[in-house]
């Protein structure tokens, strides 16, 4: 009995004392091997291109480095200037946050709204789904000059659809005051992807629940809230996170539409950094601003993830049980 | 291929999957190596030394004259062949960044414009001090000092001018004038009477809008960014700076008073087109703009495309000073790092700024040539080659050229400026504001800047 001994298990004849690691057989080993082999190229991938940077992007944010020569190590002075000087990063700071927290539940709000829509056996629905997908594969920069034109002050559809109903359109993106409004509209236009998958949680309902909800004799509104939004709340969560790390992450628009302006209006958090590494040369500085966007998209992450426990449910689990 | 459980004869199904993961990963390795020097294509049979030099596309007609300038210097010197880069305008300056960054930028490049400073501060420019000095083929004192001025860093000679010296023109459509029947600028120059208030006045008299509300013909076309605030400034005498370079001059009265005159003409007149209407569509060179503010350099791309357009040009308009006259000169340069092949570098930068190759870029750019022996020669042929009434202001043009300031912190300056000069434009912020608040930034970015 002592030789049938299961790889990885502990036989009962196993003699008592410290536990000795199994030894690989020949097998297992070239097993082992050929899974690190084929995982070897993302592997690589990541040590050079995502890992690496970030270990440069660390070790930058504490020197003063612009590219062209050495870095010095100047400690936590791009911190320092970064948090008790620099006046335009409090001002990216408040823009790209602004822009976050209301973009983020409209498109949710719109996405869920379609998507509850469009949860019906309609004719043509995987052509809908497509539809209205489609924006989210289109180039970012050609979505944008596309958008240039739609929030055109004189020529633009906006403001010509805002005139039939007797509203005198605003001069959107050379606003100080609708700039962001207008990049928070078009933020909109990309609500496909998140409908798609909403669209998949609601699928997921179980419909007896809503027939039994209907015998109790609970009403459209009631089944919604009681049923639909707590059984699709793990998508709602998805989408806040990923919502989050979007947002927080806008760029294009800012450096296609409006270059950060007029007056800062729109100087998004990665405009900035961009700025600060190509444009100035500043490239320990941007690396700070990195590090900086990074800790408050965790921070606000985990936030997100800890609040959850409150109002989202997994199906199976009963509160209060963990 | 036949997958059996012992390996032994056919190929085995572990093992197949092992030499395919041991391929990707040695192809992703190799990948990723640096190619070996000297390996592309066969050796010569002489040995010739390969330089390589990086300019950015101006447009299909600027372009083809650089490719022809490298030919005549391959040409005149076989021993060297050129790897050229070209990229466009507004990829240049951060392609040539991240190139020096990861030490492989070219041994020759242009650069733009107000620049040199900027490049030169980060010390990766080469001294041409003493090159200059000792080379007798180089009169350096026979060049325009409007354009030599700016190769300084220092007290030290960093760059040779590019190509040719560009002026600002002003580029009229003659149909439009004639069929809206108002004189033509020429007749303004004439009797010395081309001033910025001129300018306005014509550009709202050829303005037109049809039945429907659309603009057929745009009078005139004009930014407020720092470039076309040299041509503004130095109309009315006002430096760009005072003269320790600690102060923006852009709150002077006198330019407060023409930044003042543009909302009007955008809101008022309807003379100039809004951002919208001007961003993706050619008015000039679809002939749809009466007045355009243009340049000596855009004449190779205007021959290729404003074929059906019966053009001229005068100098800009005059402020209380003079005609607006700044010098647009662009730079070649010698990469400074230990790895650039300095000495072929320099052969090719003299060589482009050569007097026989100044003349032919002065012909074929139709700038000013940097040498004032080369005057008479450029002046005489102007006319066959591109007839036009406007050559005839040229000289003068060329004796009063004013020179770009030279300043290190262009980027943060029009990074800054352009921030906020748009709202003065619209006539969404009182100009004064406006003013006050750019040039209170920049005075403070000055201060600190490093």
């Amino acid at each position: 009995m002592a030789k049938e001994i299961v790889a990885g298990t502990t036989s009962i004849n196993a003699p008592i004392g410290p536990k000795r690691k199994a030894k690989m057989s020949l097998m297992a080993r070239r097993e082992e091997l050929t899974g690190w082999l084929m995982a070897g190229p993302w592997i690589i991938g990541f040590l050079l291109w995502t890992a690496g940077p970030f270990g440069a992007a660390a070790y930058l944010a504490f020197t003063d480095y612009d590219i062209l020569s050495t870095a010095q190590y100047t400690g936590l002075e791009n911190f320092r200037v970064m948090l008790f000087q620099d006046e335009l990063f409090w001002v990216a700071m408040r823009v790209t946050t602004v822009y976050a927290l209301v973009s983020i539940p409209l498109q949710i709000g719109l996405g869920l709204f379609l998507a509850i829509l469009l949860n019906s056996r309609i004719r043509g629905l995987a052509w809908l789904r497509t539809l209205y997908y489609l924006p989210t594969i289109l180039s970012g920069v050609a979505v944008s000059f596309l958008w240039v034109w739609v929030f055109s002050a004189d020529w633009g559809v906006l403001n010509y659809v805002l005139s039939l109903v007797g509203i005198q359109g605003p001069s959107w993106l050379t606003s100080q005051d609708w700039a962001l409004s207008a990049l928070v509209i078009m933020s909109l236009w990309s609500v496909g992807a998140g409908l798609v998958i909403y669209l998949a949680g609601l699928q997921g309902v179980p419909t007896e629940l809503y027939e039994a909800a209907e015998l109790d004799g609970a009403g459209r509104w009631r089944k919604f809230w009681s049923i639909t939004l707590p059984l699709i709340s793990p998508v709602i969560l998805f989408q806040l996170i990923i919502g989050i790390i979007g947002a927080l992450q806008t760029f294009t628009q800012g450096y296609v539409m409006t270059e950060g302006g007029p007056n800062n209006a729109t100087l998004f958090f990665l405009l900035y950094l961009w700025r600060n590494a190509f444009k100035f040369l500043n490239m320990g500085y941007a690396s700070a601003l990195a590090w900086a966007i990074f800790a408050y998209i965790l921070v606000l992450t985990l936030i997100v993830l800890r609040l959850s426990e409150s109002w989202v449910f997994y199906t199976g689990e009963i509160k209060g049980r963990r | 291929m036949e997958f059996q459980q012992n390996g032994h004869g056919n190929l085995s199904r572990r093992r197949f999957l092992t030499l395919a993961a041991s391929l990707a990963g040695t192809a992703v390795l190799a990948s990723c190596a640096p190619a070996a020097p000297g390996t592309t294509g066969n050796a010569p049979a002489e040995a010739k030394t390969e330089i390589s030099f990086a300019w950015w596309t101006g447009g299909e007609g600027a372009n083809k004259l650089f490719e022809q300038s490298i030919d005549h210097f391959e040409e005149k010197y076989p021993n060297y062949t050129v790897n050229r880069i070209s990229m466009p305008y507004a990829e240049f300056g951060t392609k040539l960044l991240t190139m020096y960054g990861s030490g492989n930028a070219p041994d020759a490049h242009g650069i733009p414009y107000g620049t040199v400073w900027s490049w030169a501060h980060k010390g990766v420019l080469m001294d041409l001090t003493s090159l200059v000095e000792s080379d007798d083929s180089i009169d350096w004192e026979g060049m325009w000092p409007a354009v030599t001025g700016a190769c300084y860093y220092q007290a030290k000679i960093v760059a040779l001018p590019r190509e040719s010296f560009g002026l600002r023109l002003y580029v009229y459509n003659k149909t439009i004038f004639d069929e809206a029947e108002v004189e033509t600028l020429d007749k303004d120059m004439a009797t010395d009477n081309w001033t910025w208030q001129v300018w306005r006045e014509k550009a709202k008299a050829l303005t037109k809008f049809s039945a429907d509300g659309r603009r057929e013909i745009m009078g005139a076309n004009v930014g407020a960014g720092y470039w076309d605030l040299q041509v503004v400034m130095s109309s009315y005498g006002v430096p760009m700076f005072n003269e320790d370079l600690t102060h923006f001059n852009l709150d002077d009265p006198k330019v407060v008073g023409w930044l003042s005159m543009l909302p009007e003409m955008l809101n008022e007149d309807l003379s100039l087109g809004k951002p919208d209407e001007t961003k993706e569509f050619d008015w000039g060179a679809s002939g749809k703009q009466a007045i355009s503010q243009s340049a000596t350099w855009a004449i190779p791309n205007m021959r290729e495309t404003w074929t059906d357009i019966d053009w001229d040009f005068v100098p800009a308009p005059k402020g209380d000073c003079c005609h607006s006259n700044f010098v647009g000169c662009d730079y070649h340069v010698v990469n400074g790092s230990d790895y650039a092949k300095k000495d072929a570098g320099w052969e090719m930068i003299k060589f482009i700024n050569s007097p026989e190759e100044d003349l032919w870029w002065a012909l074929n750019f139709f700038g000013a040539p940097f040498r004032k022996s080369n005057l008479d020669a450029w002046q005489s042929q102007l006319n066959n080659i591109v007839p036009k009434d406007g050559w005839q202001y040229m000289l003068d043009m060329t004796e009063t050229a004013t020179p770009w300031t030279p300043i290190p912190f262009q980027d943060e300056l029009d990074t800054i400026h352009n921030n906020e000069i748009g709202q003065a434009l619209s006539g969404e912020r009182p100009v004064e504001e406006v003013v006050m608040s750019i040039t209170t930034k920049v005075d403070k970015m000055i201060a600190n800047f490093k």
